[in-house]
């Protein structure tokens, strides 16, 4: 509470101080024969002044995946370039982007094998990460796989939310969202890594009757990435500026505290876990929740996660769904039919923390929190937060 | 503002300076380039721009018909002469230019035309080469790739078509196939043409490929230079080398001279700049495209591979 009572004040300072700013300006170009100078003057004034308060974020994303995946051209595609033929990425190329008011910066890896072992260097600078996987070729799924498991288990990789999306759907016997989640063993890993997840289906090239659709996929995944890594900003800058060793000992940590958190973690330690929202999501989560069936049904958190996820995959933000009904309708014919048996189980699997439901307990939740993320809290414990407030 | 006023003086001056020029030196412009101007690029440029900014009707539907042409690829060796003598009879009508008076000028601006539409028809050509996917049931395209292997392995005979050994030249995976995307079957003739004509200097800048600290993916940066030289053909950088390397019809042998020289020149700075890994190549790549662009703003220019492979 504070805090936010001190932010207001100096964004009011600031205000008259540009108002009074403004007011010069008036006077100059009224007294002054030299108006365009001034001007110029004024407004380079200007802008240094409007930017402070705004606090412009830096959006580091990396697109990562296979050879031939076609990143370079889903990047071209989010760019608006109609480029049609790219030669196989050497190195990586850099490519930067405005989404609202922030400077997104795009590193397209290249996907050879030579270069593979050159992409954790970049782990640690990027917010947010976009795997891409030509899904018509089924016979690198396993390849796929052990790449995309290395990538999301990897230290600096943890906690970042990740696009994973299922390219070429133009070609015959390209794989679903559904198929991929369940060739590339994506749940077990994202869950376990907590990375907040999101498959989306896409095609750069435009067939005749779906042209709008298969571009869909990419632009709706690409706005989700940065709207999480927005809404999660202060928490993931933190993980990128951070400096390894310390996330190395949160790591270890993660590992081995026990699943059941004590009290205190779990009420202020958690900035993926508001409280109101696991009461929504207790509300919600008989009706209408499309399941996979785990086949691990060891794993508690991977139930638990699943008791919140859409028909994309894990952890996504209750609200989204809501916002895109339309998406969710075109899976739940199947989806709810088939993995409806599992609700029940799952039901009694979340285990319910008291203290959690209680209403009062939500303002103690730390205000740097998306409030955005349903999912639960398991076992990891997030130390820079304590450092925010 | 100031390309528009200078658009608007060049409009309207240009005529009156050429009026006076004519008046003084009795020739047009077209013969005071080809007289004034060394054979070469310079000339050849000029030329150009002289007939692209002519408003003399009959020139104009000169060039509009050269273009039709070129674009069609109909300038052949055999076609070539009559397409070549109606150009210059046209100008010498539009131009009222004696050719008995003029024997020389007639064989200089007919040199020009050549060129001009040949590197017209030149960008044609090599666009359908990049358009044409590589096809694995295209018994040629995978004759051609089994070729360089040969050229660039020949001691080591290829296990497979499907074979973890292309990563040995700089493929990606396993078929190679893949990684002709977005230059098609012209990155592999690219790559052919450099193994057949140059096989020492593709040795050499093969083996700098693989060297242990410094090494790169061979073929997936031949296939991004041919990306980089089509770049420099299509917006007419690369005009400057060919007008001053070829004396008659360019074909798409300038080209891959042209991408010879590129691959070896990208190999020497790259083993020059020290990398400490191919993450580098785009920082590289654009330093050396820079370059390269600006010895092509020297009219000057010609790139020839000069071979100087110590045989160490």
């Amino acid at each position: 509470m504070h805090g936010t009572a001190h932010v207001k004040f100096i964004l009011s300072k600031q205000k008259t101080s540009l108002n009074k700013l403004h007011g010069n300006e008036v006077i100059d170009a009224t007294n002054k024969g030299d108006q365009s100078n001034m001007g110029n003057c004024i407004r380079a004034v200007l802008r240094k002044f409007r930017r402070k308060p705004r606090n412009e974020k830096n959006i580091v994303i990396l697109f990562v995946g296979l050879d031939g995946a076609g990143k370079s051209l889903i990047l071209n595609r989010i760019v608006g370039d109609l480029e049609q033929n790219v030669v196989p990425t050497m190195g990586f190329r850099t490519i930067s982007l405005k989404h609202k008011s922030c400077n997104v910066k795009v590193y397209d890896l290249g996907g050879s094998p030579q270069i593979r072992s050159i992409w954790p260097r970049y782990y640690n600078d990027v917010h947010g990460l976009v795997y891409v996987v030509d899904a018509s070729d089924t016979s690198r799924l396993t390849e796929n796989r052990i790449i995309l498991g290395d990538l999301i288990s990897h230290e600096n990789v943890s906690g970042k939310p990740l696009l994973l999306l299922a390219n070429k759907q133009d070609l015959d016997g390209a794989l679903d969202e559904l198929d991929l989640v369940e060739n590339l063993d994506v749940e077990r890993v994202a869950n376990e890594m907590r990375c907040p997840t999101r498959v989306e289906t896409c095609s750069c090239f435009y067939a005749m009757t779906k042209s709008q659709k298969s571009t869909e996929g990419i632009i709706n995944g690409y706005k989700w990435l940065l709207n999480t890594i927005m809404k999660n900003y202060q928490t993931l800058n933190s993980q990128v500026k951070s400096e390894p060793p310390i996330r190395n000992g949160f790591s270890v940590r993660s590992i081995t505290s026990s699943p059941t958190p004590s009290k205190t973690e779990s009420m202020n330690s958690d900035p993926f876990k508001p409280i109101h929202s696991l009461l929504k999501q207790n509300k919600l989560s008989g009706s209408s929740n499309c399941v996979k069936n785990g086949t691990n049904g060891k794993i508690i958190p991977l139930r638990r996660l699943l008791a919140t996820c859409t028909n994309k995959t894990t952890p996504m933000p209750i609200e989204d769904r809501a916002e895109e009904p339309d998406l969710a309708l075109q899976r739940t014919d199947c989806d709810s039919t088939i993995f409806q048996v599992a609700e029940n189980n799952r039901q009694e699997t979340v285990i319910l923390n008291p203290l959690k439901l209680k209403p009062g307990v939500t303002n103690t939740r730390p205000f740097t929190a998306p409030d955005n993320f349903s999912r639960i809290k398991t076992e990891v414990t997030i130390p820079t937060i304590q450092d925010q407030r | 503002m100031y390309h528009y006023l200078w658009s608007l003086l060049f409009w309207y001056f240009r005529p009156l300076i050429k009026w006076f020029l004519h008046r003084t030196t009795q020739m047009c412009e077209l013969q005071r380039i080809c007289y004034g101007e060394p054979a070469g690029a310079r000339r050849i440029l000029a030329v150009e721009e002289s007939l692209r900014n002519s408003r003399n009707p009959d020139i104009k539907t000169l060039v509009l018909y050269l273009d039709g042409v070129s674009d069609r690829r109909e300038i052949t060796t055999k076609s070539e002469r009559g397409i070549l003598e109606e150009a210059i009879r046209t100008v010498l009508v539009a131009k009222k230019i004696n050719p008995v008076a003029h024997p020389d000028f007639a064989k200089s601006f007919g040199k020009c035309v050549e060129l001009i539409w040949g590197y017209r028809q030149l960008c044609i050509h090599v666009e359908e080469l990049r358009r044409t996917a590589y096809d694995a049931d295209n018994a040629e395209h995978e004759l051609m790739l089994l070729k360089l292997w040969n050229l660039l392995m020949p001691h080591e005979p290829l296990e497979g078509r499907v074979t973890k050994q292309w990563q040995d030249i700089g493929f990606q995976g396993d078929d190679p196939k893949t990684d002709f995307r977005g230059m098609g079957i012209l990155g592999l003739e690219n790559l052919v043409y450099f193994a057949q004509e140059f096989p020492n200097a593709a040795k050499h800048v093969l083996l700098h490929s693989i060297h242990p600290r410094y090494g790169y993916a061979f073929a997936i940066v031949g296939i991004n230079l041919t990306s980089m030289a089509l770049r420099l053909l299509r917006d007419g950088s690369a005009k400057t080398h060919v007008y001053n390397a070829v004396k008659t019809l360019p074909t798409v042998r300038v080209f891959h001279q042209f991408y010879c020289y590129l691959m070896y020149e990208f190999d020497r700075l790259w083993i020059e700049s020290k990398p400490s890994n191919m993450m580098e190549f785009s920082t590289i790549q654009e330093k050396f495209e820079n370059s390269i662009r600006i010895l092509l703003n020297n009219p000057k220019t010609v790139f020839r591979v000069n071979i100087s492979v110590d045989n160490v």
